[in-house]
């Protein structure tokens, strides 16, 4: 079972603050949606309006086009993960994944857990206590426990953000490749752009509760919709000289109408990303093969713009 | 964690305070057992009794039952209802009671469970008499459950205020989750947020239990006719004067809160509570 999901101008606002902004979004049956953005922007809030523990202040939640705004969490047929996975702490892992099955009266529960513990490899675990289990495992046994009753949609609330780093990129892969499995519609929520790289098929920038673009994230990083997506999304913001942005692969050093003095240099493999200001102020950042000294002067030229309506302003305090 | 707990100084430190607690805590009780167990010439009669006695006897407890076993009996089951039935419902009431507090913002649940504790502001003896009079009324005059009722109004506040502190130490996702995996606000409340909430529970039982096995104000002003325990030891000790009698009826009067105690203890040292839960 996989579920279309529709917001109709979404309010949520505690008090005199408003989180959620009049939002709108249609995430298609069977889609990878990723809802990306600096924390405290409302993330989390959205998904627990979409799961319905809580309650917009106006607008409309669908689900495959029905209303679901003021039904319970515990009929809308939703799984969530939280980021700290929630686990059940007075129960095995066994008895996790086999709870909503419980609260659903559902038939064969062992075999249904039994199941899903092998398709995520932790059928060795099922008697074990969620607090002698890994990070890893318990990422595994919250999906599972997501899984098992076959869910209408996924809702992930940066699930990977708890794991190490290594353990977080298999992860991330394995997530990606079992919502290919499924054919499920997984709405993800992260502030982290290579996971929202990895495994969106569209990519929502929210800022202050309010979308600033919604695309693929190959789109938005080369074609943002304003100067703020551009600031916010790649490895580096980006460059704006004379109110024009630019990538750093936009650029060719060595020669060309514009110049910074080099601030420092990082290495990136086998290339060098080089931080510098031009006279007005600018910071830029651009690519070079080999190191260069600091101090020195760079000429480069730019064989791509783009143009925003809005002004630039840094997100780096908002990330 | 790495703390000064740790620190091999401070250890013997904590030691030392520890031990004479202990002390402070087991010298009464100390004299009790010696009273009952030693011969009285060693004890109550001696001018100056010594520290350690060499002669002991059974005759008190002998005496103690011979005159007064089915009393005794009497006053043992009837504090072993009314404690119980303090303890059960001070847990049902105080666990729903502090869910809804658990929910309120900490300033407005302080300032309630604070209107809470008036009750226990006022003596027990300024409450009692009004109760007596009401009770007698109603038929509760001299029952377990009536002596209950009474001891609720003590035990309650305290009750509400332990499992509150339980309850809001409780990660709230774990209840968010189980609405979502399919979970009904009774089913989330009973099968998830009671079982971990049980330390708090068994604490706030437990204490309870207690707190009612001794109580003497309402006690003794509710139910004279068939005495509980405490009143009873009083009447021995007082009224008639056999202290002797009254110190073997004390000692057993703990027995019952020891093993309590010790049946309950690994209910109340939960420390999985936030297991599970990372970040």
């Amino acid at each position: 079972m996989t579920a279309k999901l529709e917001l109709r101008n979404v309010t949520k606002a505690y008090g005199k603050t408003t989180v959620i902004k009049n939002l709108s979004l249609l995430v298609e049956e069977g889609e990878f949606f990723v809802i990306l953005g600096p924390s405290g922007t409302g993330k989390s809030t959205l998904l627990k309006l979409i799961v319905g523990i809580e309650q917009p202040t106006s607008g409309q939640v669908l689900i495959d086009g029905k209303d679901v705004t003021a039904m319970p969490p515990n009929r809308r047929n939703l799984a969530m993960v939280f980021q700290n996975y929630a686990l059940y702490p007075n129960m095995n892992v066994f008895n996790n994944i086999a709870f909503p099955l419980k609260m659903h009266h559902s038939g064969n529960i062992t075999q249904k857990v039994r199941e899903v513990a092998e398709k995520l490899n932790i059928s060795e675990i099922l008697g074990k206590r969620v607090n002698q289990i890994s990070g890893g495992q318990q990422q595994r046994v919250a999906l599972a426990r997501a899984m098992v009753r076959n869910p209408a949609m996924f809702l992930l609330d940066e699930p990977l953000s708890n794991l190490d780093a290594r353990v977080r990129f298999s992860a991330r892969s394995e997530l990606k490749r079992l919502q290919q499995d499924l054919k499920q519609t997984f709405v993800f929520v992260t502030h982290d752009q290579k996971e929202a790289e990895a495994l969106g098929d569209r990519v929502a920038v929210l800022n202050q509760g309010q979308f600033q673009q919604i695309a693929p994230y190959k789109e938005l990083y080369e074609e943002p919709a304003t100067a703020w997506v551009g600031d916010f999304v790649g490895d580096f913001p980006m460059n704006f000289v004379d109110g024009k942005g630019f990538r750093p692969e936009w650029a060719n050093i060595g020669s060309g109408p514009y110049s910074i003095i080099i601030d420092s240099s990082e290495s990136f493999g086998d290339i060098y990303y080089v931080f510098g200001r031009t006279e007005s102020g600018e910071h830029i950042v651009l690519k070079s093969p080999k190191l260069l000294s600091i101090g020195s002067q760079l000429k480069f030229s730019v064989t791509r713009f783009k143009e925003f309506r809005d002004t630039p302003q840094s997100t780096v305090g908002n990330v | 964690m790495v703390s000064e707990y740790n620190n091999p100084r401070n250890r013997k430190f904590y030691f030392i305070i520890a031990i004479i607690f202990v002390i402070v805590t087991l010298i009464p009780m100390y004299v009790l057992i010696i009273i009952a167990f030693a011969v009285p010439s060693q004890t109550v009669a001696a001018y100056y009794p010594p520290l350690f006695p060499s002669q002991f006897t059974l005759s008190n407890f002998i005496g103690a039952f011979s005159g007064y076993s089915s009393i005794l009996q009497a006053a043992f089951i009837k504090s072993l209802i009314t404690a119980t039935i303090v303890g059960a419902l001070a847990v049902a009431l105080g666990f729903h009671a502090s869910y809804g507090l658990s929910k309120m913002s900490n300033r407005m649940s302080a300032l309630i469970i604070s209107v809470l504790f008036f009750s226990t502001m006022i003596p027990s003896l300024t409450i009692a008499i009004p109760i007596s009079v009401s009770f007698l009324k109603l038929g509760l005059y001299d029952s377990a459950l009536g002596l209950a009722l009474a001891q609720e109004l003590v035990v309650l506040p305290m009750t509400v205020f332990m499992i509150t502190g339980t309850l809001q130490s409780l990660p709230k996702q774990l209840e968010l989750q189980a609405r979502v995996d399919g979970a009904g606000f009774m089913q989330s409340l009973y099968t998830v947020i009671l079982p971990l909430a049980k330390p708090g529970i068994f604490a706030a039982f437990l204490l309870s239990w207690m707190m009612s096995w001794d109580e003497f104000t309402f006690a003794v002003i509710l139910s004279p006719v068939h005495p509980t325990l405490p009143i009873l030891i009083y009447i021995d000790s007082t009224a008639r004067g056999n202290i002797l009698f009254a110190s073997a009826f004390a000692l057993l009067v703990t027995i019952p809160v020891i093993i309590i105690t010790l049946v309950l203890s690994k209910f109340i040292k939960g420390n999985y509570l936030t297991s599970g839960v990372t970040g």
